[in-house]
């Protein structure tokens, strides 16, 4: 897994690019980049999952707890571009209740600058 | 009592009080034609021993037996190509013509002549015996038809007695074949009566089975050919046909043996005639008291199963005794073994014969009777010919020797008569009118109930919630019911209702359900995945705060989120601290919401959750879904449940619904729940109960119910109708046509329902199929298959209760019946 990172009107985006499962965990995983961006003060994260081609329960809990991690801070976690199968499990877990999720990146950034 | 409806017709009006006319007249018929048999049977016998010895008996009975062929033909015939008046009037008119020409001719022509005379009189006997039971089938139904054959017999018995004891007193004084006009005389009578009896059309409920009989011998068959036919394509009949056949050839045996023994023993034509005389009248009386104390007697107490048995065994051990009789008491052996053989024939077997005839369907039983009755008995004789030729030629045989023959004969007679008894109970079922299935029952067989619910459900969200028809869609895949109709069903809903929020990943233009639906192995790494995602300790810390501010919401959004809530907390881990969440869903005003959290409540099965359940079950929008959660705890709160059912103070529509719920459980646990609440007695849901049990048994076949306890609960159920039937009486004419109608018809329905619980259920429900068809002949077959079904003990409680009659009949029976409870089920009840 790749993670890459940019910024985009203060909002932190990033890139992941690979698949992010328990048996292949990085040394940095998303939820330590995203505590980092947090301790560093930032407070609207992006995450872009265009280049993600496979997302196991790791992963999601990555997400999860990134999105918690945001949350008790009082700041924002959006998803962009995830992939069918795993909006199908968010929708049958009822987590489409709780993230934000974006069909698009420049729609995600619009909600940004809405909040 | 009337003159008609006492002694000696009592029994007549009691078998048939609507057709005691009809049963009058033919019981003289049958006293008539009996009566005239046997001044010319006595006569008979004696003068072919005095004229042609014992040796040649063989011939005779040849002789009868190859002639009796074409005999039967011609009589199936004319059966079917004459109107049964004019048939069996010619035919009686032929013989008595034929009868006075015999009385001219006998004196000065002996020898030959004899054995013309002999062959007219077994015809005689043969033809006027089968027609009178099938005018017999003709004037009454089946049923009581059955009830008349043993009154009839009794008459035949009497009319054989009258003929013997004059044949005995006038034979010394008349000369042997001047007897033969007094059997005239009487075959006259029997003219007349049958003119008298003809003369009306048969009933409606016979009319059908005439016309089977007459059909049954389409034109296109020859009568002989048609009756071997029907015994051929029928095991049962088969198995009649070999019964009687054997049976008729140990008798001729033992006739033979008589005869022998007679000639033997006693000279002189008239002396034997007399002596014939008085055999058969000591004979017949024997065979009356017979019938009028044992016959009914073993059949209501044993069964039609044993009485069959009763002649061949009878027979068996009297033959064995031959062994150690001296030749000093050859007459009276020989007395004893003919008359058991006779008296018998006359009681035991015509009763039962008549009886097995009964199930027999209408087309096939006319042809099948005459062949076995009247073909079948001569070839019986041909055989017995046969073998005492071909033994005396042989072995030359002591008058004992023969017995061997006899008693292999009768050997064989029992073996066929096992036979009859393993097949009796199936043909009764094959008459009853198949049972139609309900449109539930279908839908049941075919769909599982729950998955069709949850198919539904499924539909129905759509328009609702992305989440919920995902989860709902989700709970499919994990039930594993997603069989291709409900893919076909589901997607068709798809093309049909859009429901925009999943864009085009779910409604993919009907295509497919999810992305690659088709593929098995993804669907299941689907529900790992969600699986595994809702074990997270993350998603349960999300989902708590969630929940904690879907606490808070109102209206229609509100009710949607906690819809998806309930619904989520039953696609996670038992162990998840939300479940506990369940609490306050079940208790929420949204019957949805409601719904919902009980099925997940069912899932996790806490019993916490049964007191929230329980009382929804009065709710008319939750009832069935209630049922159904709390269906799936199985019996683990049958206790609970019975708790529930005992306790007044939960609505009605709570406690009528509990019983459901334990019979889907269909555990011994949950019957017993229900067998206490029924013995209790203070429940207002007794139909429910009952009705709980009848599903418990039709879905779990293999369990067993307390014996006694449901036959306690049969003698309540007949004496509720007991009474009812009673009232109705005593309030005849009552206040409005009809009145009672229907809570008889549901005391009626609580006995077959008890019944079905500890009889073949299947048997049970045909029979009150067919019973609650009501025509005369349905309820007959259903009797049938109940009185061959039956213990004996339920037997003489719940028959009288369903015989047809009059209603005063009815209440007379019941209040019988109702003498007949033991002490012991005066205290059950």
């Amino acid at each position: 897994m790749v993670i890459d990172k940019r910024e985009k009107e203060g909002i932190v985006i990033f890139d992941v690019e690979g698949e992010i499962k328990r048996s292949d965990v990085p040394d940095v995983t998303l939820h330590d980049r995203v505590k980092t961006e947090l301790d560093e003060g930032r407070r609207f994260i992006l995450l872009n999952f265009e280049k993600v081609g496979f997302i196991d329960s790791f992963g999601v809990g990555e997400i999860l707890a990134s999105y918690i991690s945001t949350h008790n801070l009082g700041g924002k976690l959006k998803l962009a571009r995830i992939s069918k199968k795993l909006t199908l499990v968010f929708q049958v877990t009822m987590l489409t209740k709780v993230l934000d999720i974006f069909e698009d990146e420049d729609a995600a950034l619009r909600s940004f600058l809405r909040d | 009592m009337s003159r008609w409806t006492g002694f000696p017709f009592k029994d007549i009006h009691e078998a048939a009080p609507e057709r005691a006319a009809e049963g009058r007249s033919l019981a003289g018929l049958f006293f008539l034609l009996t009566a005239s048999a046997y001044v010319f049977k006595a006569v008979k016998i004696s003068l072919f021993l005095q004229w042609l010895k014992s040796s040649r008996l063989p011939l005779a009975y040849l002789i009868t037996a190859v002639v009796m062929g074409f005999v039967v033909s011609l009589n199936t015939r004319l059966l079917r190509t004459t109107k049964r008046r004019p048939y069996v009037l010619g035919s009686l008119a032929f013989f008595a013509v034929t009868l006075a020409l015999f009385r001219l001719a006998l004196p000065g022509h002996g020898r030959w002549l004899i054995i013309l005379y002999w062959l007219w009189s077994d015809i005689f006997l043969a033809m006027s015996v089968t027609q009178f039971w099938i005018i017999v089938g003709d004037v009454f139904t089946p049923r009581e038809a059955k009830r008349m054959v043993s009154p009839l017999v009794k008459f035949g018995l009497l009319g054989g007695i009258s003929g013997s004891f004059l044949a005995s007193r006038l034979a010394g004084r008349l000369g042997s074949e001047n007897l033969l006009l007094l059997g005239l005389a009487f075959l006259l009578g029997a003219i007349v009566l049958a003119g008298t009896v003809l003369r009306k059309p048969p009933t409606s409920a016979a009319a059908a089975g005439s016309a089977a009989d007459r059909s049954a011998s389409s034109p296109s068959s020859p009568g002989f050919g048609y009756g071997l036919k029907a015994l051929l394509s029928n095991r049962y009949l088969a198995l009649l046909g070999g019964a009687m056949l054997a049976a008729v050839t140990a008798s001729t045996l033992i006739d033979f043996q008589f005869n022998r023994v007679l000639e033997w023993k006693i000279a002189g034509a008239d002396e034997r005639t007399a002596f014939l005389g008085m055999f058969f009248t000591c004979l017949l009386i024997v065979s009356l008291v017979l019938q009028s104390v044992l016959t009914q007697r073993v059949l209501r107490t044993f069964g039609l199963g044993v009485a069959v048995m009763v002649t061949p065994a009878v027979l068996l051990l009297g033959l064995a005794a031959v062994a150690v009789i001296p030749a000093a008491l050859a007459l009276p052996w020989a007395v004893f073994i003919k008359g058991a053989d006779k008296s018998l024939a006359h009681t035991f077997n015509q009763s039962t014969r008549e009886i097995l005839y009964v199930p027999v369907p209408p087309e096939t039983r006319a042809r099948a009777k005459v062949f076995i009755d009247m073909f079948l008995n001569k070839v019986g004789d041909g055989v017995a010919a046969l073998l005492i030729a071909g033994v005396t030629a042989v072995f030359a045989p002591s008058w004992k020797g023969m017995s061997w023959v006899t008693g292999a004969c009768l050997g064989v007679w029992i073996l066929f008569v096992f036979g009859i008894n393993r097949a009796y109970g199936g043909v009764i079922k094959a008459n009853l009118r198949a049972r139609r299935p309900d449109a539930g029952e279908i839908i049941q067989g075919r769909m599982d109930v729950d998955a069709a619910k949850l198919v539904f459900d499924t539909i129905d969200s759509r328009g609702r919630s992305s989440v919920l028809y995902a989860m709902n869609l989700m709970d499919l895949l994990r039930r594993e019911k997603v069989g291709p109709e409900l893919r076909a069903i589901l997607n068709e809903e798809a093309s049909r209702v859009r429901a925009g929020s999943l864009g085009d990943l779910i409604e993919s233009g009907g295509a497919a359900l999810f992305p690659g639906w088709e593929d098995g192995l993804q669907e299941e790494q689907l529900d790992a995945q969600v699986r595994e995602v809702m074990a997270l300790d993350v998603y349960q810390e999300i989902m708590k705060q969630r929940f904690d501010e879907m606490a808070g919401q109102e209206g229609p959004a509100g009710v949607v989120e906690q819809m998806e809530a309930a619904k989520s907390i039953g696609l996670m881990a038992p162990d998840s601290p939300l479940v506990g969440r369940l609490r306050e869903l079940l208790r929420n005003e949204s019957p949805d919401v409601v719904r919902y959290a009980m099925e997940s409540a069912s899932r996790h099965g806490r019993r916490e959750h049964v007191p929230l359940i329980l009382p929804r079950l009065g709710d008319s929008a939750l009832a069935d879904a209630a049922a159904a959660a709390l269906a799936a705890y199985g019996d683990r709160i049958a206790g609970t449940l019975g708790d529930a059912l005992a306790d007044a103070s939960f609505a009605p529509a709570v406690r009528q619904a509990v019983p459901g719920i334990l019979a889907r459980a269909g555990t011994p646990r949950a019957a017993a729940v229900l067998f206490r609440a029924l013995r209790r007695g203070d429940s207002d849901v007794p139909d429910e109960i009952v009705g709980g049990l009848v599903r418990m048994r039709a879905e779990h076949p293999d369990l067993l119910f307390p014996g006694p306890l449901v036959a306690a609960e049969i003698r309540r159920a007949v004496a509720s109708a007991c009474r009812l039937i009673e009232d109705r009486v005593r309030c005849k004419p009552g206040p409005e046509p009809g009145a009672g109608t229907a809570g008889l018809e549901r005391a009626f329905q609580r006995v077959f329902d008890l019944l079905s619980l500890v009889y073949p259920f299947e048997d049970v429900v045909r029979a009150w199929q067919n019973f609650a068809r009501g025509d005369r002949r349905a309820v007959d077959y259903a009797i049938d298959l109940l009185e061959h079904m039956l213990r004996r003990e339920d037997k003489d409680v719940v028959l009288p209760l369903l015989e047809q009659g009059p209603d005063e009949a009815k209440a007379r029976r019941c209040r019988e019946m109702r003498g007949r409870l033991t002490d012991k089920d005066r205290f059950l009840l």
